[in-house]
């Protein structure tokens, strides 16, 4: 068993004829991941690397029933429609790697999935990957074998950069991954820790979790919620980036979108909550692995 | 993207808000045909992007032209808080019977815009409790407000229409936060917004480029990373080492190289530098060789003699790294690489040992 991707996992990818969604199609076949076609709205009947490409959703899933994932790789500007056709469409699970979507059209499709049940990861996500199963995205890259095995531990990351850093760090402690997450770095997202976080307490394939997050935007409060009321049982580790950021301005955003300099709250005192909320505290990224270690062996 | 008051203002009164009688003014010869303009008396307001403002006694009541010329000629010679003041905003003062606190913005927690609205306006309301929030739903804002027109008028005759006006200026103006603290109840009823604390959405107003960013800060120890997250994780460290850092600089994507050279121009170029860390994750899909020939042709210019450490890794990381050596040996450069053996944290321990 496995959060967010199975054996049965079929993806659409919408923007396939893109760069982005080319390389996407590419990274996901190279991991063993079904990719049976793609949509590109006005190309519909042209083959994209072997994928054929519908003009709509709707044409893709009558083709394609089994699909049940759709990855957004579409223009900022597109990608209200583009979700809104996958949720409309009826697609459980879109995972929006689209950067720098309007806020206003984020929420616009957050409300929209919400009412629907359906689940959204990012905007502004790399996307996921359950190791031996497959990925959503190009998590990894072509060192995904490097640094991606199956194993105990669940990784969630708010920077794509940082997925692999921290699962690069489990591999090294010679443990693998049961899955690993990109929330994403946007200020509103889909999927927020605590929803991973209650996924993998419910995956038996998960034994512990590591978790890297930052400075500014507060989504550390439910992750808080979680623990206190007994939601999340198994050990958890974290890591809270951006502690310098408190000597910056008001208003600064650093690395990204979410990582806003006063909105929120700071990487202390985010630090401080979860500590007390029971969760083991990383002063040092690195030290996740020692926390890995002590959780693993207790 | 933070913009100064009376630009905020301008947009509110763009979307029918009222706001007191004003004039930007940048220097002392300015002030008395404003004071005439305005009449009665005035409040002058340095327009610096300043959380607490008025605490830090940027927003000054004045009586009398002398006391406004006073303040704006302190202003200009010595700043408020720190922050350089090159405009300021003087308005008519206005009477107000009461003041109350009204916001429109993103919450995390509900995933959504919230309008927030308070009986008592002012500094410090952020931390009072009889704050009440009402979500609104992105897909009808309209609708959101109709079932909550009942409860607003209820705090204040006119403030159902003002909250309109302000949720249409937020969606229409792609915000990211607008607050008006304080709004002032005129002894008619009327509303008016005296201050106005606007932040844009950056992905719709701040196409900046290709995702870089870059700030200048006083330190001496160059920066370049890759990805959000390691820059932040990064920057951590260099604290923690006691490295000051010259600068923050980070780029993510798949930028081409001329971008990057540009970048790595900027900020290995300093004057003063007692060395560079040039550091990055394990990327995805950025290609490392085509980032990492920009750095190259910036070093090739510039030739620095302090020392460098490089640690890398993603796609074409081998192809990358052997470029920099290349690029060290042929102009005697002091640079160490580093790939993903190596821990971001130890690169920049490594620094610290080479810019003893």
């Amino acid at each position: 068993m496995s959060i967010l991707l199975t054996e049965k996992t079929s993806v659409l990818i919408q923007g396939i004829t893109g760069k982005e969604g080319l390389r996407a199609l590419t990274a996901m076949r190279a991991y063993r991941t079904r990719v049976p076609c793609g949509v590109t709205p006005g190309k519909g009947g042209h083959v994209a690397d072997g994928a054929p490409v519908f003009g709509t959703v709707r044409d893709a899933l009558s083709s394609f029933p089994e699909i049940n994932v759709s990855a957004v790789y579409v223009p900022p500007s597109a990608a209200k429609s583009a979700v809104l056709e996958a949720l409309e469409a009826g697609v459980p699970l879109v995972n929006v790697m689209t950067e720098k979507m309007p806020l206003k059209d984020a929420a616009y499709c957050l409300a929209a999935a919400r009412e629907r049940g359906a689940r959204i990861i990012g905007p502004g996500s790399l996307g996921c990957i359950v190791p031996g199963i497959g990925r959503l995205g190009v998590v990894g890259g072509p060192l995904v074998d490097d640094i991606y095995a199956p194993g105990p531990i669940g990784v969630i990351s708010r920077s794509g950069g940082m997925t692999n850093e921290l699962s690069w760090l489990v591999r090294q402690a010679g443990l693998g991954q049961s899955a690993a997450v990109h929330v994403g770095g946007e200020l509103l997202i889909g999927t927020t820790y605590a929803d991973v976080l209650k996924e993998m307490e419910n995956d038996p394939a998960t034994k512990a979790v590591v978790l890297y997050a930052e400075q500014g935007v507060n989504y550390e409060t439910e992750i808080v919620s979680l623990l206190h009321d007994g939601g999340f049982t198994k050990p958890l580790a974290v890591h809270i980036g951006g502690a310098f950021a408190e000597t910056l301005p008001s208003g600064t955003v650093v690395g990204h979108a979410g990582a806003i300099v006063g909105k929120g709250r700071s990487a202390r005192e985010k630090m401080a909550a979860l500590q007390d909320a029971g969760a083991l505290v990383a002063e040092r990224f690195e030290n996740l692995v020692e926390l890995i270690h002590s959780t693993t062996h207790a | 993207m933070n913009v100064c008051e009376h630009e905020g203002k301008t947009l509110l009164a763009k979307h029918g808000i009222a706001i007191p009688a004003g004039i930007l003014i940048s220097g002392i010869e300015e002030i008395e045909a404003a004071t005439k303009s305005l009449g009665g008396c005035w409040v002058v307001k340095a327009q610096i992007l300043e959380g607490n403002r008025a605490a830090h006694g940027g927003v000054v009541f004045c009586e009398s032209v002398s006391d406004v010329e006073k303040t704006v000629s302190a202003w200009l010679a010595r700043g408020v808080n720190g922050q350089p003041v090159e405009r300021m905003l003087l308005e008519e003062h206005i009477v107000a019977a009461r003041e109350l606190y009204v916001s429109c913005l993103y919450d995390a927690a509900s995933r959504g815009p919230l309008l927030l609205v308070g009986r008592h306006g002012g500094s410090g309301v952020e931390t009072r409790e009889d704050i009440r929030s009402f979500p609104i739903d992105s897909r009808d804002p309209a609708r959101s407000l109709e079932g909550i027109f009942g409860e607003l008028g209820l705090i204040a005759k006119a403030l159902p229409e003002l909250c309109e006006k302000l949720v249409k200026a937020f969606f229409e103006e792609d915000a990211r936060q607008i607050e008006i603290n304080p709004v002032a109840e005129r002894a008619d009823g009327s509303l008016v917004a005296l201050d106005a604390k606007v932040a844009l959405d950056d992905a719709v107003h701040d196409r900046s480029a290709f995702g870089a960013s870059y700030r200048a800060l006083s330190g001496d120890i160059a920066t370049l990373f890759s990805g959000g997250g390691a820059s932040l994780v990064n920057m951590d460290a260099m604290q923690r080492a006691g490295l000051r850092a010259a600068n923050y600089a980070e780029y993510s994507g798949n930028p081409p190289k001329e971008k990057v050279r540009e970048l790595a121009t900027l900020v290995l170029s300093k004057p003063g530098l007692r060395g560079a860390l040039i550091v990055g994750g394990i990327a995805n899909f950025t290609d490392v060789k085509e980032t990492f020939e920009g750095i190259a042709e910036a070093l090739d210019a510039l030739k620095p003699s302090y020392p460098i450490v490089v640690r890398r890794a993603g796609p074409r990381e081998r192809e990358g790294l052997a470029l920099l050596r290349a690029c060290a040996e042929r102009n005697g450069l002091r640079i160490e690489l580093f790939g993903k053996e190596t821990s971001m944290d130890d690169a920049v321990t490594r620094m610290k040992t080479l810019a003893l």
